[in-house]
């Protein structure tokens, strides 16, 4: 056999026979063309990236929220047992929110509400929100005009069923605030590095015949008489870890919009206060609100000062489990005869952060003469996206 | 101190009623003029002048001056890399986020950690600064994150476009975030519990998956060689 000799011809022609094999079987691709794909592919992903980012359906945002009750109460009313009663199943909100950017600066933001799932029976569909929110003075103000919640108290902005404990919402927020109380108005906020935060706002007033019925007496921005404008400042603080306070004041000069029939005009003033503690997994929330109505009718009906307030402690036992409890006190009067109270306790179950069942105990009574009171349960699912 | 000072400067043309008290508020300009010469009116022009662009900054300049501050040594050299969410990345990203990232890119930016020489004088070679985006309730959050070696250093909300939940751009709530890591899989959770705010809940949730996000894209870079 033939040996090769291995003088640097032979070397270096071996060398260049090995560099051409291994060049045409292992670097299929040149190093000019796979630096090539590579700019083409980064190229690619910049583009799909650029067409996602500036696609229209990026602006315009879907969400919402629901939550579906179940009541079974036994109680006494006026004296009558059994008058109180309630078992009842009803989908209490389906709630779906619409938002637009139009640009960095300007938005849009809506909710539309179908409170009792039907209209041809309980229901009724409320337009909550509808408003333009644009940016001033580079982010330091925003105002929003349009249908806009009032800025009180802690549930009227923030009212998802995963955000707040108990199945139905606290009563003293219900009948002295009113939630969920929304005008149609235009609004200023500005928020500080300090955590200090301000809002005020105009916007259409109460519309009572009486003079005296605040919840009955929202308008809805449903054709709503603006002859007495509504004006709300809040101040709140946010800037201390675990801590929020806050302070509502909303006056109106006439709550009866002008009408004499029931007597003088029914100034009103609502002084709300709230305060949430949070320490690692305990939360502390207190709220207290309060009317003062002038006129002759309120006067006569001991209606002009109405008030209440709630604490509630609860205590997150994990990222799943939420248990409660909660004091409320209420009075849409001055008679004591009227006042209201109302306990519960129960748990919150997370199977996802937005996804939510509740149940809770609900111990209710009034002060009057002839009984009035009930007791039982409620059981309630709830989400939002 | 900036942004207050910005706000009353140009919050106080807003507290005049229209018309009459305007003027008199102009009267007034006057007459302080008149005692402390124009101290007053150029430290209103100037305040106004200087503030106005940095509040107006797009999110471009905003980055870049996040960018700034978290490499003063080295800005010069700081260039911006790309790391692919795929395979095993696409998976964990999908359980941090409770959804794929809006991008199938994330873009990442450091210093190259190897320096001329034989010491390495740049004190931040493996500090690398994530700029990622997750929606709070249904708008953007924008986030800026300094990570070196694993542990948050620094943690920014650039822009926040939500109505609400704006309380998450506040030093009490971003100062949680520093000193945090990544728990190993499966839970990708921060070591140490960052609070949520009340009222505050949907941005606190973003914020915090971004935090994750960040600590487990910078846990899948190599470092980078010249």
């Amino acid at each position: 056999m033939k040996t090769l000799k291995r003088s640097p011809i032979n070397i270096a022609l071996a060398t260049a026979l090995a560099a051409s094999f291994f060049a045409s079987n292992a670097m299929a691709v040149s190093d000019a063309e796979y630096n090539e794909l590579k700019a083409q592919v980064n190229e690619l992903a910049t583009q799909a990236e650029q067409a996602q980012s500036s696609s229209a359906k990026n602006k315009t945002t879907v969400g919402g929220y629901g939550e579906l009750h179940y009541n079974n109460l036994s109680g006494t009313k006026n004296g009558v047992a059994g008058a109180n009663d309630k078992q009842e199943i009803d989908f209490h909100r389906f709630v779906l929110f619409f938002g637009h950017e139009f640009n960095e600066k300007i938005r849009f933001f809506s909710e539309v509400e179908l409170e009792h799932a039907n209209t041809q029976q309980s229901g009724v569909v409320e337009l909550e929100q509808a408003y333009i929110e644009m940016d001033l003075m580079g982010k330091k103000f925003q105002n929003k005009t349009g249908v806009i919640l009032v800025p009180v108290g802690i549930i009227n902005e923030t009212h998802e069923p995963p955000t707040f404990y108990g199945v139905e919402r606290n009563p003293v927020e219900k009948n002295i605030v009113p939630v969920t109380w929304y005008q149609g108005g235009t609004a200023f906020n500005a928020n500080f590095e300090s955590g200090i935060s301000y809002d005020l706002m105009i916007g259409e007033g109460l519309n009572s015949a009486d003079g005296y019925t605040v919840r009955g007496g929202r308008q809805q921005v449903s054709k709503a008489k603006a002859k007495s404008l509504s004006y709300t400042g809040r101040v709140k603080y946010t800037g201390v870890k675990g801590l929020e306070i806050a302070l509502t004041a909303n006056f109106q000069d006439d709550m009866t919009q002008g009408d004499r029939t029931n007597g003088s005009a029914a100034s009103a003033t609502l002084l709300e206060t709230h305060a949430i503690y949070n320490i690692q997994d305990f939360t502390l929330k207190a709220l207290y609100a309060q009317w003062d109505i002038g006129g002759s009718n309120a006067k006569a009906n001991n209606a002009d000062k109405q008030s209440g307030y709630y604490i509630e402690p609860s205590y997150k036992l994990n990222e799943n489990w939420g248990v409660f409890g909660r004091y409320n006190a209420w009075n849409n009067t001055t008679d004591s005869k009227n006042e209201e109270t109302q306990m519960n306790v129960g748990f919150s179950y997370w199977p996802h952060p937005d996804v939510v069942f509740k149940a809770d105990y609900v111990n209710y009574k009034k002060n009057t003469t002839a009984k009035n009171e009930y007791s039982g349960f409620n059981l309630g699912m709830g989400y939002q996206f | 101190m900036k942004s207050i000072h910005l706000s009353l400067t140009v919050s106080k043309p807003k507290t005049y009623p229209k018309g009459h008290k305007a003027k008199s508020g102009l009267n007034k300009n006057i007459f302080l003029q008149a005692i402390f010469g124009f101290k007053m009116v150029f430290a209103s022009l100037i305040s106004l002048v200087l503030f106005q662009p940095i509040s107006y900054a797009d999110t471009l300049s905003k980055q870049q001056a996040y960018l700034s501050q978290a490499f003063p040594q080295s800005i010069q050299s700081v260039q911006e890399h790309k790391v692919w969410i795929l395979g095993d990345k696409k998976q964990a990203v999908q359980k941090i986020l409770g959804h794929p990232y809006k991008q199938m890119r994330v873009g990442y930016w450091t210093t190259p950690n190897t320096t001329p020489g034989l010491v390495p004088f740049r004190v931040d070679f493996s500090r690398r600064v994530w700029f990622l985006q997750e929606i709070g309730k249904d708008k953007y959050i924008d986030v800026a994150i300094t990570i070196e070696q694993g542990e948050i250093k620094q943690l920014r909300v650039l822009e926040f476009r939500e109505s609400r939940g704006w309380e998450v751009k506040l030093p009490f709530f971003t100062e949680q975030f520093e000193q945090n890591t990544l728990a190993p899989e499966p839970t990708y959770k921060l070591t140490n519990k960052v609070d949520n705010i009340s009222g505050a809940t949907l941005s606190y949730r973003a914020v915090t998956k971004l935090a994750r996000l960040a600590l487990y894209l910078d846990s899948k870079i190599k470092p980078t060689t010249k």
